[in-house]
């Protein structure tokens, strides 16, 4: 799995946030006060309008402090009751329809099928009901203005902040529970269209005895959901198939006098939550000098470096925080290498590595030869007594594990000019493996903060603009915060092709992204406004919710245990959004006629 | 009429009206029907027979799958965007090795993009032949290049015998499978690949002959009235005997020197000598075939002495006179020296110079008597005619290498060639297994068989494959006589081979003579 940015702890991350959360929300609130300030000086003149919002403001407070929680709950029923009433449950059956369907236009012969029924699930629930919280919440108070209901409401004794945290509540509860279902169901969906069993045909197995009765015997499943098997099995009949597109069945030999049948079992591995533990990468160049990244062998994407074969060129990832009672069993090392060669070799043979365990402390070090595996996850399991350099016997925990638990494991490529690649998260020790079922449920609860985003923004967006601007405005918001990282680049001039005036330049005048514009007037003015276009983004990715940020369902489709930090990190996230999101939407409101 | 019944009234007329234009509308779009052996009982209205005419109807173009039928609708007309969203998304995934996702994708854009044959093509050389290579075990690359083959199996699925997604499995099971630097071993697997292959047998499963059955279904397709785009007849028609050439010449790479290849030479000879007699077509359109380049030749020569002749001999002699008199003169003097005897320059300027003095027919026929010229002029325009036709022959037999492959054909069917190939196989197995004594001993059997053969063939001299395998194993003998502390026979019997094949490494080549 690529991840291109390093999580931080969260109590680490916490007070940094906290810094720029309050910065961020002080502009927020000027920002809303400033438009409400607007709104109610374009209808009541200046001066009224100051009043109104100096009266918002003051009346605001109080409405915060002395909100009812029964009202809101209240209000929020009535937001259900009229959710159901606008055939939301049309987004569960059109989900049921795709779902339905969706077997006609997956691939069967992919190379991992969880993988891909996974992302599948995923993508498809957070469109429909990130779609389903749009069309609720944008559109819900500016009819009820339009039919005239909500006078009927405002004449109750009910504060506008319990109107709008109510609506907020009811969409968000309206939108729980329908993800809630489609999570069922997907998770249903998914284990159903993984689930299958092979078959295996007596005579397509090969006994390395006399008969097929006794010593160990291999031979190949037959084709279900386009793969096959190799298996082996012992004297005593069991074993286990080899892993493919993903997964492995246990297999049993059953015997019925002379009639001989085998017993595949369900698959295995295909769903799973692993619990990795990263080191640090760093590299040594091939004179072994240490270096910060490795070699470009030419690709155009960068995320991995390469280190040279047959020279000191090395990647070591530097672990800490180890224990013995985390692996009883020995250290299991997972890897996703790259292989580059320079030439062909022996083509039938992989390119030969070494797995070098020491210790940062006292240089102890433990070889581990190994035959490099591309783009699958070699399993290296490294067994708590190793033998070192001198060929004597060191423990893993003692010798190579320094007592604070810090280990150095450094890979090379011990064949000449032939190359590894390597990222940071390419090798990791699987410390264990969480459940599949909590961490499915996990990456619901990043669509479920993603779906509040929307609900909150809505109601906030619906209480100054009509329905159908609204949605657009909503729409905007969904669409830029799903493309943050490139805005990042835009703003920062990171994009080859400049600003939009001078991308238009480069259009019109058939030039490429990386020719320079001759420096002129009339560049100067294309770089001015594209400066000031920038600015605007840069102020815009101040308030912008990175949608893509807060999905973690890469980690669910790659079999990766969402960790506790990450998510409670997405959580706070949401919840600094939704505050300030609440406050301005609350304070809008109160410069609404309807609402005094 | 009363004010209460105008509006029913004027409804009534609309719907009239709308009833008979609809009328002319079912009798354009009316659909053709089919009896049960798929023949036609009515051929439709104007509409369905302008979408037969044209191969325009969903039918005519494959099979209809509802899935793609209901994704194409599903992007409510805006599939062109989709799709270059999707295009832009494999480049995209291809680039960051997520293979799963590019997958995905590539399967969204075959539902949208059943019909355009070049979405089918593109992706289907990505996978075999860029993607396959991104993977460092040939067992992963094999895997893609098959994920490719079967692609293009599904294009003409949805693209009923189309000529050139036939073409391209052909060329990707043969080309990819049998000539890539993994061939040996994405041979043999091939030939293992019970999933590719159902129920074929396994003496049919060779890469070549699977590859050579697509080849003979292109020339089908195309025979049946389906139109090949992008590629010249001379090309697509050499592809199944190739296949049979290179079937034959796999066989003796693995070692096989039996009846089975004496056979596979023999059906690999008269398949060639069948595409020589192929009737093609020429930049104009015109039939010529390949082996009757000779026979175009002489009628040429017959046709220019009846014109000489009508001239008069002395006439050409005297045109030919003129031109020398006109050449300069250092070109004359190199006409005059000895050819063993001319320097660089003069052969260069003595060829130069020839060309010149060739009298064309045309000239010829300006020269004829005025009373003889009108029949003289119909005789040169034939003869040039003649000419530009051999002249378009040899070219075409020069791109596919036409009288090479005639001679090897010839050649692979002898004993010689057979014992030759099998002696310089052995011979190279005893290199490996380090038993230099046998291995001398075969290679110099070995280069016997070959120089008789390459003596009664010479045009297998100029192939520059089978030079350099001569080439490896020369160098080989010569290594298995160093460590034997003997001496490398002078003159070397295969001498001239290594002369014209040998590669000279850059910087190790003997420095030439000042001046």
């Amino acid at each position: 799995m690529v991840i291109d940015t390093e999580l931080l702890p969260f109590f680490i991350w916490l007070p940094l946030a906290l810094g720029s959360w309050l910065k961020v929300t002080g502009i927020l609130c000027a920002v809303a006060i400033l438009f409400s300030y607007l709104v109610a000086a374009v209808r009541n003149g200046p001066v009224r309008g100051a009043q109104l919002v100096g009266a918002g403001l003051r009346g605001g407070i109080a409405d915060l402090v002395f909100l009812s929680p029964r009202r809101t709950f209240a209000l929020a029923r009535l937001a259900i009751q009229e959710s159901l009433h606008r055939r939301v449950l049309v987004a569960f059956a059109l989900f049921a329809v795709i779902l339905l369907f969706a077997t006609w236009y997956l691939d069967e012969a992919t190379d991992n099928p969880a993988r891909l029924y996974l992302s599948f699930v995923l993508t498809t629930t957070t469109y429909l009901v990130l779609l389903m919280a749009l069309f609720l919440s944008v559109f819900s108070l500016p009819n009820d203005i339009a039919n005239r209901t909500l006078y009927t409401i405002s004449t109750k004794p009910v504060r506008p902040s319990e109107l709008v945290l109510g609506r907020m509540l009811g969409f968000a509860l309206v939108g729980t529970v329908l993800l809630t279902v489609m999570g069922a169901v997907s998770y249903v969906f998914v284990l159903r269209g993984l689930s299958h069993r092979h078959e295996i045909l007596p005579q397509k197995v090969t006994s390395a005895g006399d008969s097929q009765a006794a010593g160990p015997t291999s031979g190949r499943t037959e084709l279900a959901q386009n793969h096959h098997h190799d298996f082996q099995l012992d004297a005593d009949g069991r074993g286990r198939t080899d892993v493919a597109q993903g997964h492995w069945h246990s297999v049993q030999v059953v015997r019925d006098g002379d009639r001989v049948t085998y017993e595949v079992g369900p698959p295995q591995g295909a769903l799973t939550a692993r619990v990795p533990i990263y080191g640090k990468l760093s590299f040594k160049d091939r004179t072994g000098t240490p270096t910060q990244k490795g070699y470009n062998v030419g690709n155009e994407w960068t995320y991995r470096s390469f280190i040279e074969g047959g020279t000191l060129s090395a990647a070591i990832w530097h672990f800490s925080g180890l224990q013995a009672e985390m692996f009883p069993n020995g250290l299991p090392i997972e890897m996703t290498i790259r292989v580059f060669r320079t030439h062909k070799g022996d083509i039938s043979k992989g390119i030969l590595g070494r797995l070098v365990l020491r210790n940062p402390e006292t240089g102890l070090s433990a070889p581990t030869p190994f035959v490099a595996k591309e783009y699958s996850t070699d399993l290296q399991m490294i067994p708590l007594e190793l033998t070192d350099d001198q060929g004597k016997k060191v423990k893993l925990f003692g010798d190579l594990v320094t007592p604070a638990g810090q280990l150095d494991i450094q890979m090379q490529c011990l064949e000449l000019e032939q190359y590894f690649g390597m990222a940071q998260p390419d090798l990791y020790l699987r410390a264990r493996d969480a459940s599949f079922t909590t961490n499915f449920i996990k990456g619901y609860v990043g669509i479920w903060l993603q779906m509040l985003l929307v609900v909150g923004a809505g109601v906030m967006l619906s209480t100054f603009l009509n329905g159908a601007v609204a949605m657009l405005a909503t729409f905007a918001m969904m669409l830029a915060g799903s493309f943050v990282t490139t805005i990042r680049q835009l703003a920062f001039g990171e994009l080859p092709g400049g600003g939009p005036v001078e991308a238009a330049v480069r259009i019109f005048t058939q030039r490429n992204l990386t020719t320079k514009l001759e420096p002129s007037v009339t560049t100067q003015a294309i770089n001015l406004f594209d400066e000031g276009f920038r600015g605007a983004l840069k102020t815009l990715l101040a308030v912008l919710p990175d949608f893509t940020s807060l999905s973690d369902t890469d980690y669910v489709v790659h079999g990766f245990d969402i960790p506790g930090d990450m998510l409670l990190t997405h959580v706070v996230t949401t919840l600094a959004y939704l505050v300030p999101i609440f406050v301005a939407a609350f304070l809008f409101f109160r410069t609404r006629e309807v609402a005094r | 009429m009363n004010r209460q019944q105008t509006p029913f009234v004027r409804k009534i007329i609309y719907l009239a009206i709308i009833a008979g234009l609809l009328y002319p509308l079912t009798l354009l779009g009316k659909p053709s029907t089919a009896d049960a052996t798929g023949r036609f009982k009515s051929k439709g209205g104007m509409l369905a027979q302008l979408r037969d005419e044209n191969h325009l109807g969903q039918a005519n173009l494959g099979e209809i799958d509802p899935s793609s039928e209901a994704i194409k609708l599903a992007t409510l007309g805006m599939r062109g965007v989709a799709v270059n969203v999707l295009w832009t998304k494999v480049n995209h995934y291809r680039k960051v090795e997520d293979w799963t996702s590019m997958s995905a994708t590539l399967e969204q854009i075959k539902k949208l993009q059943p019909n355009f044959i070049a979405a089918w093509r593109f992706q289907g050389w990505n996978l075999a032949y860029n993607i396959s290579v991104e993977f460092d075990d040939y067992r992963d690359r094999y895997y893609w290049v098959i994920r490719g083959i079967n692609f293009l199996k599904e294009g003409t699925e949805y693209n009923e015998r189309e000529p050139i997604l036939l073409w391209d499995m052909g060329h990707f099971i043969s080309q990819k499978i049998g000539r890539s630097d993994e061939h040996r071993l994405f041979r043999k697997m091939f030939v293992a690949d019970d999933d590719f292959h159902g129920n074929r047998p396994y003496g049919e499963r060779d890469n070549w002959l699977v590859g050579r059955g697509k080849f003979l279904e292109t020339e089908q397709a195309i025979a049946d009235g389906k139109k090949m785009k992008g590629q010249s007849p001379l090309i697509y028609f050499s592809n199944a005997p190739l296949c049979l050439i290179y079937y034959a010449i796999a066989l003796e790479e693995e070692g096989q020197f039996n009846e089975a290849t004496r056979n596979a030479w023999d059906q690999a000879a008269k398949s060639w000598q069948a595409y020589g007699q192929r009737e093609l077509p020429d930049a104009e359109g015109k039939p010529y075939r390949m082996a009757e380049m000779e026979n175009h030749a002489a009628k040429w020569g017959e046709i220019r002495k009846q014109l000489s002749d009508l001239v008069g001999d002395d006439v050409e002699a005297q045109l030919v006179a003129q031109l020398r008199e006109a050449l300069p003169a250092e070109a004359k003097e190199a006409l005059d020296t000895r050819p063993e005897d001319r320097s660089i320059q003069q052969h260069q300027k003595a060829l130069m110079a020839a060309q010149q003095l060739v009298v064309t027919s045309q000239n010829l026929a300006k020269a004829a008597p005025p009373e003889k010229r009108s029949a003289a002029q119909k005789l040169a325009d034939e003869a040039d005619q003649k000419l530009a036709l051999v002249q378009y022959i040899d070219t075409s037999r020069n791109i596919v290498n036409y009288l090479y492959w005639l001679a090897r054909c010839q050649a692979e069917r002898t004993d010689t060639a057979l014992a030759a190939h099998q002696a310089l196989f052995e011979a190279d197995k005893a290199y490996r297994d380090v038993e230099f004594e046998l291995a001398v001993e075969l290679y110099e059997k070995s280069f016997q068989s070959w120089r008789k053969l390459l003596d009664e063939y010479r045009p297998l001299m100029a192939d520059s494959a089978l030079g350099e395998d001569l080439v490896r194993s020369i160098k080989r003998y010569e290594r298995c006589l160093k460590e034997l502390k003997q001496d490398f026979p002078q003159p070397f019997i295969l001498q001239d081979v290594r002369d014209e094949h040998e590669m000279v490494e850059p910087g190790t080549q003997a420095p030439k003579p000042a001046g």
